[in-house]
Parts: C-alpha cells; structure tokens; sequence
C-alpha cells in the first residue's frame, strides 16, 4: 500500500485501514483532476519553472537571532541558496511551504550542510525574531535555515526583488527560489514545490 | 507450499488481523459515545477537538497526508488550520478555502452565476465570491466521508492539494461529520429579522464628556447607517439579484458599568439577559478592562476595538481585537530603547501610581529588557508634588526615569524641577502631545509614542474630523472619537460581507484577514491583522517636544516595532 512508505499511520493495524479504504488508495488511480481547479494547477510545480536574474537590493534585515544583517551578504554567503517567503500566523499556505523546507533538510541528507535555506517573513512588525525562533522550532528548523525579519520597508524591498510581491500578506502566492551560487541566475518554482523536486533542482544545481 | 501450510497460513493471517482489529476496535470503542440526544454535548466536545485541536477521541494525533505525501499531525492537521474556527473558510493568495459548515456542505453548488437565487444559501461562500465555484451536488454522509478519507469531492473530482486525506475511523469520521453538521448554525445573538443589536460598554472612571463624545460618535455613525431609503426588498425581486443583500436597522445599547471591576461580570450578564447582542463595539476604560474580556471571551461576543489602555487578552483569546495593546507596547518601545543605551544606563525608575495600566507596563518592561540594567520601582500611594520629588530625590544623569502617569498626576510636576537625565513619560496614560507637563519638564521628556505623528495623522484623519463637523460634534478626545469612528467603519463593512451568514466567528475571521488590506488607519501608523493576532497596530515613536510651550513634536526615532 502507497501509504506504508511514508510511515503514513503507522499506529494503525492493517485491518482497520483496509476497511476504511485507505486514504492513499484513491490518490494511487485517483479521478481526472477538475479542468477549473486551478489550485491543483499549481501543485504540478515542474509547469510553474522559471529561470530569472533578481537584483537583490542592498538592505538590511534582522535575523532570527536578533542579529542585523544584509540580505545580499546572507545570500552571497557561497553556498546553493534555497528561498522563500513566509510568515507565522499563516494559516493554510506558508505551513505547507515550511512543511516542504523541514523535509528538504531532511531528505538533503550530508548535502544539507552545503546548502543554505532562508525563509523571509512578509509580516515583519508580528514576525519579531523571538516569533520567528518558535516558528523554527515548530518546524525542527537545523542551522542551515535561517529566518529573517525588519522593517515593513525592508520586507516588500526582498519581496519586489524576487517579483514576489502581492501587496498583501494575504494576498501571497507560494513560489520557492533557488540559486547555485552569487551571480546564476535563480531558478523560480512557482506553486508548492515538492520538496524532491527542490532537491532534484539542488542536485543539479550542485553539478551532481 | 503445500495447501495444508497454506490453510494454516491463511487461518493464522485471519487469527492475527482479527486480533489486530479487536485490539484496534477495544482501544478506541469506549471513548467514542453512540449517537443519542443525552451523548451530544460529549460527542460535539469530541468532534470539536477533532476540528480544533487535531486530536483524535483516543488521545491520539489526527493524522492526514497530502497528495504530494507529505504528512500531517495533530494541531497543524486540524481543519481548523485552514477552514477557520467558524468553518466558513478564508482567501489566502490564490487559495481558496471553501466553507465546510453543514449548510454548506448539504446543498448543492452551481458556477457563480447560477447560484443568484434564494435556493442557496448565502453568506460568505468565498469561492463563490470569486467566481470559481466548482459545481457539485450536495454532499451525503457517505461522499463527505469519501472527501475527508479520500480527497474526493461530491462531484467525483479531486480536492484541492492543500487538503490532506484524513485517517478517520467510522465512529471518528461521524463525529466530525456531526460537528460541521452544526457548526457556525447557533443563531447569533441580537439579530432578529428586521435588527441587529450592539453594545458599547463605559466603564466607571472614564470622564462624562470622554463618556458624551464617544456616545455621539456611535449615535451618529448608526443614524447614518440606519437612514436612507432602502430597497433591498424590491432588488430581491427584481433582476438583479446579485444587487440583492438583506438589510437590518443597527441598535445600539449602551452598557454603563459602575463599581468595583469584581461586580463587572454580573452586570455584563444582566444588561445581556435584558438584550443580547451580537457584538461590543468600540466602548471605553481608563483603568481595568479583563472582566469586559473574559465577558466575550466566555459569552463569545466579539469586543471591536475599544479604547483602553490595558487590553487583557491571553494568548488563546479568539473574541478581542484592539487597535493596540496600550502601554504594554509603550512598555516593548522602552525596553528597545534602553536596550540600546546598556552600558550607558545605570538605572531604570518607574514612577507610577496606583493605576493597573501602569503595573502592567512595569511587568512587561521587566520582561522585555535584555539587558540587566537595574530596574527600581517607585510605586506611590498617593501622587502629588511631594511624593513625586521625593520619588526622583536621589536619580541621576545615568538613570532613566519612567513616568506611567495619567494626565492629572502628571499635572503635578509643576512644583518638581525635572531631573538630569532622560525622562519618559506614557503617550496613552497622559493624553499623548496634549500630556499637561511643564516646559521645564518638556524640554526633558521623550513621549512613547504608539500613535502617528501628529501633522500624518491630522492628514490621515480629514475625512474623520470633516464628518465630525458635518455633524455638529465636538472634537473632545480625538483618539477615543477616531477610534470609535474606524471600528463603526470597519463593523459596517465586514458586518456586509457577512451578507446573511451573520457568524460571530467569522466576523473576527474577516477581520483578521482583511485589516491590512484597509486603507483608513485613524490614529495609527498602520494596522494589520493575520490569523490569531489581536492587535492591529504594533509599533511606535520616541518622540519629543518641538519647543516647552506648545504641542508639536519632533520624532527621536524612526518607527519602531519591538
């Protein structure tokens, strides 16, 4: 059954899952996804690639651990980059986008520690950095993914520099980005990219 | 393997599943009450913790998984997350989350267009707003059973690859079922036909003419609502019905309390007996307000944007919103600001009288400083010139004064000549840049200043102080009027887009979603709300005084969010 590999219900004896059906068995044939759902859309990220060179501004945010920093050093810091922008009180996109970011550093395995993750947040007055420590915490956040905040200027400054500004934290769309190293251009994942998809893209971007 | 071993294989199969199953079934039976009337409150308790909390009836995470596998548990599993705690969902970016309440569910869904006619229900149908309804039929138990195991909607199609495929048991999917069934159906309070009730509360300590010009702030706010020719009933009728929305007088109550804030809760219960209401809005206290919240909080009554300086709200409080929370987040300014002094600061003092307000600010500042200046508190009986000297009798340039005065108390300094060091004085406790100190005072004294400057915000407020005059009313405090002008404003407009799903839930939802998208900011910088936040504003200014005699003031720092 799909879901075993995932250590999906692990709690759960067979029997009982057999008799509920299973909640992976219909995704395994599962009926033709509705032509108008763009939301579904979206989910096949692979559609949603893009390649584009962002001019980061030089501006100054302040990382989670209260220290100012600035967003082009955090970023030319030599390693692959993977970003995002996020924030805590999000209720349906952000924690999936989180959700995806953990399983990223988790599938990286040895690779995780050449590959650097930054979650920008797009509430910064609410996301203060002891906020954004919980946050970290709340999704077992290792060293390599760290979580920026500043001031409502700075945040839509790094949000229009990636053409990720919505006007709106609730307007927000998911989008992920990822960059080999200072000077590539940055790969743009639009929708909710699957975390072995990032990793496909890192490996390549590795030259692995 | 011959077909003996193979007998006994499959009997042994069979022997170790049933086992598995009976083990399963004798874990998890008792805890779930069958369907009677007498098992209802505990099986709505269950299905509700199923819905909130992601907790299934065993102690166990509800568990689910996405169609891209990743998994889900406990809290961030519960529909909650995502559906809201009204279940009538919510807009994020491109997403949008349908509402799953059982009026919703049990009837069927047509594009936009074709759903314009009184067989729907109406309400918030987010989906439906935007024109992207995905047509379906009405959902029975067994389909809404396949939607939540199975991701399938009651027309065949799949969900939305946000939404996790839940590992629910029969007797756990029926209590969620019987859950949604009811969920946001109570009809609100103080809503009739024809009406909607609402409430503004004045506690005891505030000034008859503060008292006056909030009344006739509201007053004239719900007579403007409430006039005008309205043909709502004639657009029902007519073709365009999608003109059509149901329109209800506005009512306001005013609930005066009096006495010790202990007696508070009971008189909150009786003015509600005599008429229930479906919201406070704005209302006004220059000292405790907790028993006004846990009021809503227990009664479940949304409390709109009062005017206080100590807002009370926990963590876990869902039915308070306030443009700010007072001098707790004049407590934070401070703290950033000393925090950027450590090393140069020898002491910290806090003058203050016996005003709860000013306890809660010393609590927070104590907690909000990182760095392990030395905090002395003055806390004086009886505030007046004498023990106001002798409370700053022995400060020096290396210390910093803290001043949680009221106006009145800070009127007292005249007699006192001010220290040499830096002196702070609460913006909200003592009437912001109209604060009644000195000039010799003036000269010294930083303002925590959770407000907009004063020539932005005059600007911002045109329109505020423009109807003000248009009515004939007094400008008495501004912040109290302009406060209680933009909560009539905001009320008004999510109190339309609740059309006829008048969920008190969902107001507060609405509001959380939609605040930072509001171009009227009253006194304030800027206000923004998100899911599970409460206070709209969140930062502010140091701020001094441009000369010793007048009222313009000069901002020390930019704006700050600590």
């Amino acid at each position: 059954m799909k879901t075993q590999t995932n250590g999906f219900l692990h709690g759960l004896p067979l029997v009982a899952l057999a008799v509920l059906g299973g909640p992976g068995a219909a995704l395994a044939k599962g009926p033709p996804e509705d032509p108008h759902a763009h939301c579904a859309a979206h989910a096949r990220s692979s559609s949603g690639r893009s390649t584009a060179k962002y001019q980061v501004p030089d501006l100054g945010l302040v990382r989670s651990d209260g220290a100012p920093v600035n967003l082009r050093r955090e970023l030319d810091d030599g390693q692959p980059v993977i970003l995002n922008f996020i924030f805590t009180t999000c209720a349906a996109i952000c924690p999936v986008m989180s959700q995806t970011f953990a399983q990223i550093q988790r599938r990286l395995g040895e690779a995780h520690h050449r590959v650097h993750l930054i979650s920008v947040s797009i509430d910064p007055e609410q996301d203060t950095p002891a906020r954004l420590r919980a946050y970290a915490k709340k999704f077992d956040a290792g060293p390599e993914w760290s979580f920026y905040t500043g001031t409502v200027e700075a945040s839509i400054s790094a949000q229009r520099a990636f053409d990720a500004y919505r006007g709106d934290k609730m307007n927000h769309v998911p989008v992920t980005f990822l960059r080999a190293a200072p000077g590539e251009p940055w790969v743009r994942l639009e929708g909710f990219a699957k975390a072995d998809d990032v990793i496909a893209e890192v490996h390549k971007l590795l030259g692995e | 393997m011959s077909s003996l071993s193979r007998h006994v294989c499959a009997v042994l199969i069979g022997l170790l599943l049933a086992g598995l199953a009976a083990a399963y079934v004798s874990h998890a039976a008792p805890v779930v009450p069958p369907r009677s009337s007498a098992a209802r409150p505990e099986r709505m308790r269950l299905g509700g913790r199923i819905y909130r909390e992601g907790v299934l009836p065993s102690g166990r995470p509800l568990r689910g998984l996405r169609p891209d596998g990743t998994e889900v548990a406990g809290a961030q599993a519960a529909c909650i997350q995502c559906h809201r705690r009204s279940g009538l969902g919510t807009v994020e970016g491109n997403r949008i989350i349908p509402p799953i309440t059982g009026a919703f569910l049990y009837q069927p869904r047509a594009h936009a267009l074709d759903e314009l006619d009184a067989h729907h229900t109406r309400g918030p149908d987010l989906a439906h707003a935007l024109g992207r309804n995905r047509p379906r039929p009405p959902y029975t138990g067994e389909t809404l059973r396949r939607a939540i195991g199975d991701g399938i909607d009651a027309a065949g199609n799949r969900l939305d690859a946000l939404m996790p495929r839940y590992a629910l048991d029969a007797p756990e999917a029926q209590l969620l079922l019987d859950y949604l069934e009811q969920l946001s159906e109570r009809r609100p309070p103080g809503v009739t036909a024809d009406t909607i009730h609402f409430a503004t509360v004045v506690a005891p300590d505030v000034a008859p003419a503060r008292r006056t010009a909030l009344l006739d702030v509201l007053t004239a706010f719900f007579a403007v609502r409430n006039a005008g020719s309205r043909l709502e009933q004639l657009r029902e009728r007519s073709y365009a019905a999608a003109a059509h929305r149901s329109y209800r007088q506005w009512q306001l109550h005013v609930w005066d309390l009096t006495g010790a804030p202990e007696t508070w809760a009971a008189q909150l219960a009786a003015y509600e007996q005599r008429q229930p209401v479906f919201a406070l809005l704005s209302g006004v206290s220059d000292g405790a307000w907790a028993p006004v919240q846990a009021f809503c909080e227990r009664r479940q009554v949304p409390c709109w944007f009062p005017t206080v300086d100590l807002p009370a709200a926990a963590a876990s409080d869902f039915y308070a919103l306030y443009f700010f929370d007072g001098v707790l987040l004049e407590a934070r300014l401070l703290a950033h600001r000393l925090d950027e002094q450590r090393g140069a600061l020898r002491r910290v003092i806090e003058v203050h009288g016996k005003d709860p307000a000013a306890a809660g600010a010393t609590q927070v500042l104590e907690r909000s400083l990182e760095s392990d200046v030395r905090i002395e508190k003055r806390v004086l009986d009886r505030v007046d010139a004498a023990t106001l000297r002798a409370a700053i009798a022995d400060a020096t340039p290396d210390d910093a004064i803290v001043f949680w005065l009221r106006a009145a108390d800070v009127a007292r300094l005249t007699e006192v000549p001010p220290p040499g060091g830096a002196v702070y004085f609460s913006a909200t406790l003592a009437g912001a840049e109209h604060a009644p100190l000195p000039p010799a005072w003036k000269i010294r004294a930083r303002l925590l200043y959770p407000f907009e400057l004063p020539d932005p915000r005059r600007r911002g407020l045109s329109r505020f102080h423009g109807w003000l005059a248009q009515r004939g009313l007094p400008l008495v405090d501004e912040r109290l009027q302009a406060d209680a002008y933009l909560a009539s404003l905001l009320l008004a407009e999510k109190i339309d887009e609740l059309d006829e799903t008048l969920s008190q839930d969902h107001l507060i939802e609405r509001a959380e979603a939609i605040l930072s998208m509001h171009l009227a900011t009253g006194s304030y910088h800027r206000l923004s709300l998100g899911p599970g936040q409460r206070f709209a504003s969140k930062g502010g200014y140091l701020a001094r005084f441009a000369t010793p005699d007048g009222t313009a003031l000069i901002a020390e720092t930019p704006w700050i969010a600590p």
